[in-house]
């Protein structure tokens, strides 16, 4: 790893932060908030100051990086995100503990959408629309834009693209890097736009309708209100909202083969019928435990799929609070908060597609123990996957328990209970938000110690990173030369 | 551009690399899942996993859409198939490797047409061809190959010993048809013309064929270098000695394998071939390969290529070239001393760049102690009929150095010799005159000629 290398990298990627935080300065100075235009006009000048000084330092590096420059660079970058996504918060006054607009910031950007914000709508408009834009940026990526963007970054730029990029297999789309990137970045703007354009036709003031398309696609679950999506009390706003979680968990590159090949794979990917199949039985539970609390049949559907698409795509918008369903329902939204949506969408979790190799995987043991003679691929679809990312899965598998293990024990050291530390510690590494007890959808994390939160802002990086860009950073041959 | 390419080895890897980092949109194809493993760490290109002598893979690389398939596995059977599969499918421009000299009808390494595959190249051809020009190249201060390997151009210095000196340039008859394209004095090129007498300080650019040899030294008068050792007697090793005893001198070969150099003594009378090791320095000496101008190492193990060759330097060898198989390998190469080297990816690169199409000039090189450079340009080919080359209007400072028609012909660019579209021109030029050579060139393509 070259320090210099890393620095001018960082410089550039810091310096699209600054240029985003332009977007609420533009707001604020719009309505003529003047609290608030002084909060993200300190904060982009701080932010640019930063990205000026980490250039300087990068400045003679050469243009060549290779991948430890890279798996370095995404990871900082992550973390310093959070650094400067939660500056304005504290600079504002609106979220004064330091910890408290970390956690806010790294659970915009990794589309967590936890919040430790009680009052979300006295909240000024200016940092509700940043708090959006940071699941929208966090969703696709920064780094991914910052690939879209510059031009000529090499090399270099496949692995800092791989290591951003969620799912098991990130396969290219097009030839080069560059492409696949800015390729990603136009679905992912076209389909949020048409999502913004939905929610505004389904009745949604034009503000509302924007910052919720970013929320949306970027399966990130910050409202601009309170009650979240149960603040609109209209049903076309509900199913425009399920639509799009859905779509949002779907794997963006299928949209790209589906547009220039054939649209049939959208329905004939295995990950995505094995997706669809999970929802529909989530519901179908959920739907019978609650039916008789809701006057008509279609209010009691609307309401089971809206709580189940919003947890299994990690989303986390809600019009109700799920921490009060039957237990049965309670326990299998919690259990798929572990899995997710596909891979190569903007969800979390352990991803759809890892979840069935899993489960193939117990299928070729328990072959293998009545037939041992027997050679079984793992398929996925049609495709066998090589072995290597079949250990790939394991360890990913082992270590993502392992990571929710250690974090839910200081939440319990903490003094939290286990079902709000375990619940907690899953909605933040799968990026859903709200979890059960004293985070439930209608609680916030302000009452988990500072500590806590710290723990729970890694494990949102952690699970946004697919835990090993992370990991890698603390091997000390990421740091020799 | 985009360009699909059939093999993750060595050549597949390097033109891979070379194609994406010059901005065409790269996709490699290969049955090792490894290979391309490799191939996506050091370059930005789309890998797919498969066969490529299915259809179906083939399909789905996007041969179709591509504008030129390279299919350079390591076995020439296959190579052969895909290509032909890939052309009947529909691909542009396919290019293959085939690296059996008996497939070739010319001696040029260069099959065109063959069952609708563009071109096939032969590496072990490409190589030899290489290391004999480097052989002949000896005298001169610079060599430059154009028109994919169709064309050379040689700067000579003149010195005492020259014939030419106190001579007018224009009117002077080189051997093997090639022609005195301009004189350098005074850090500039100019044409024959303009010069008057010739003066020792003074540089000769020569142009030619496949072979500026003899030019080489009519021009600058030296003595010809005699005794060559060639150490491995593969196909390189056996084409390079049959090129050398062509140009009448005398060739040793050293082989390891006993049948090879049985089958060497049948089919070359002329050469002595030895049935040893050449990295053995008692062989070497009893060969007295010290007395031997020139020591060319082109056995398959790039160990003992370069074993040898230091060897021969040690021994008071005056030139040493070298073959490399692995990209990279030829700046440890010169740093050692070697004198020259010749790797077919570096080859097949020249030749690949050559046939795709470009913006700028297909190829650049800078002359030494000159202002000028050469650019080769290629007329368009929508040029009707042909066109005098005094017509075109040139910038003033550019001298036309040679003209490269189809894949062998080379023509002094001067009257009556018209230009044709598909033609290959080589000027040379300040290099700040390109964009406006380039644009000039490019109007041709409107023009219809008489």
């Amino acid at each position: 790893m070259t320090p210099a290398i890393v620095a001018r990298l960082l410089s550039r990627l810091i310096a699209i932060v600054a240029v985003l935080m332009l977007a609420p300065v533009g707001l604020a100075s719009w309505e003529g908030d003047d609290r608030a235009l002084r909060a993200y006009s300190l904060s982009a000048a701080l932010t640019a100051v930063v990205a000026l000084i980490l250039g300087a330092f990068g400045r003679r590096a050469g243009s060549d990086f290779h991948r430890k420059d890279a798996i370095v660079t995404v990871s900082f970058i992550w973390v310093a995100l959070g650094f400067f996504g939660g500056l304005p918060f504290v600079l504002e006054g609106s979220i004064p503990q330091a910890s408290a607009a970390v956690f806010e910031a790294v659970s915009g950007f990794t589309t967590t959408g936890a919040t430790v914000v009680a009052d979300v709508d006295g909240l000024s408009r200016a940092t509700n629309l940043w708090r959006c834009l940071s699941h929208w940026v966090g969703g696709m990526g920064i780094v991914v834009l910052f690939v879209a963007v510059f031009p000529t970054l090499g090399v270099g730029a496949r692995h800092l693209f791989r290591n951003e990029v969620a799912g098991p297999i990130s396969g290219n789309l097009r030839p080069k890097i560059k492409q696949t990137a800015l390729t990603l970045w136009w679905i992912y703007g076209g389909l949020t736009a048409l999502c913004a354009l939905m929610f505004y036709l389904a009745g949604m003031p034009g503000y509302d309708a924007i910052c919720h398309a970013f929320s949306t696609m970027g399966t990130g679950g910050f409202s601009t209100r309170t009650a979240s999506i149960a603040a609109y009390q209209s049903a076309a706003v509900e199913w425009t909202c399920i639509v799009f979680m859905a779509i949002a968990g779907l794997n963006f590159g299928l949209f790209y083969e589906a547009v220039t090949n054939k649209p049939s794979v959208l329905w004939r990917n295995y990950e995505v019928r094995f997706y669809l199949l999970l929802n529909v039985l989530l519901v179908i539970v959920v739907f019978l435990g609650i039916a008789d609390r809701h006057e008509s049949l279609h209010d009691g559907l609307r309401a089971s799929v809206f709580q189940t698409v919003a947890v299994t795509t990690t989303t986390g918008f809600m019009t109700e609070d799920f921490d009060t369903y039957p237990n049965i329902g309670r326990f299998l939204l919690f259990m798929a908060m572990f899995i997710g949506a596909c891979g190569g969408s903007t969800a979390g979790g352990i991803k759809v597609s890892r979840f069935y190799a899993l489960l193939k995987l117990i299928g070729r043991e328990l072959r293998s123990a009545v037939q041992p003679q027997a050679v079984v691929a793992v398929r996925l679809g049609l495709q066998p996957v090589p072995e290597t990312i079949v250990r790939g899965i394991l360890v990913f598998f082992v270590a993502y328990m392992f990571i929710f293990a250690v974090a839910a024990a200081v939440l319990v050291l903490l003094g939290l209970d286990l079902v709000s530390a375990m619940s907690a510690t899953v909605a933040c590494l799968s990026s859903v938000g709200p979890g059960l007890g004293d985070v439930g959808p209608s609680q916030n994390y302000m009452g988990v110690p500072p500590i806590g939160k710290l723990v729970l802002s890694g494990c949102m990086i952690a699970g946004r990173l697919e835990i090993f860009a992370l990991a890698a950073v603390l091997l000390p041959e990421t740091w020799r030369r | 551009m985009r360009v699909v390419i059939v093999g993750a080895g060595d050549v597949g890897t390097y033109l891979a690399r070379a194609l994406s980092s010059s901005g065409a949109d790269v996709t490699v194809v290969d049955r090792r899942q490894d290979a391309l493993e490799r191939v996506e760490e050091g370059a930005d290109v789309q890998t797919l996993h498969g066969d490529a002598t299915h259809w179906t893979t083939l399909r789905a690389a996007g041969i179709t859409d591509a504008d030129s398939t390279l299919v350079m596995t390591s076995s020439d059977d296959a190579n052969i198939v895909v290509a032909a599969l890939a052309a009947s499918e529909g691909a542009r421009r396919t290019v293959a490797r085939v690296d059996d000299p008996g497939f070739y009808r010319s001696a040029a390494g260069l099959e065109r047409g063959v069952l609708g595959i563009d071109a096939v190249l032969c590496a072990s051809r490409l190589v030899s061809q290489e290391l004999l020009r480097m052989v002949h190249a000896v005298d001169a201060q610079f060599v430059g190959f154009f028109g994919g390997n169709a064309a050379q151009v040689a700067l000579v210095s003149l010195g005492e010993s020259s014939p030419l000196l106190g001579n007018k340039a224009a009117g002077f008859v080189l051997p093997d048809q090639a022609h005195i394209a301009g004189v350098v004095r005074d850090m500039t090129l100019r044409g024959c013309e303009e010069i008057g007498r010739l003066e020792a300080d003074d540089s000769i650019l020569i142009a030619g064929g496949r072979s500026l040899d003899n030019a080489i030294r009519a021009v600058s008068g030296a003595r010809p270098h005699r005794r060559t050792v060639i150490i491995g007697g593969g196909d390189v090793g056996f084409q390079l000695a049959r090129g050398l005893v062509q140009t009448g001198r005398r060739v040793q070969v050293i082989e390891l394998d006993h049948e090879r150099c049985q089958f060497l003594a049948r089919e070359l009378p002329q050469v002595t071939v030895i049935h040893g090791d050449g990295t053995n320095i008692n062989c070497l000496r009893d060969e007295a390969v010290d007395r031997a101008d020139f020591v060319l190492a082109v056995t398959r193990s790039d160990e003992v290529n370069l074993m040898a060759s230091l060897l021969a330097k040690e021994l008071g060898v005056p030139w040493t070239f070298s073959l490399v198989h692995r990209p990279g390998y030829s700046d440890v190469y010169t740093h050692l001393g070697i004198h020259g080297t010749a790797g077919p990816h570096d080859l097949i690169w020249r030749m690949v760049r050559w046939m795709l199409p470009t913006q700028g000039p297909l190829s650049q090189e800078a002359l030494p102690n000159c202002t000028h450079e050469l650019f080769e340009f290629a007329v368009p080919g929508t040029l009707g009929g042909s066109f005098a080359l005094g017509d075109v209007v040139l910038p003033a400072e550019a001298v036309p150095v040679a003209l490269v028609r189809g894949t062998d012909d080379v023509l002094a660019p001067k009257p009556p010799t018209a230009l044709r579209g598909g033609d290959h021109i080589v000027l040379g030029a300040p290099s700040s005159l390109v964009g406006n050579m380039q644009r000039r060139i490019k109007a041709l393509g409107g023009r219809g000629g008489e």
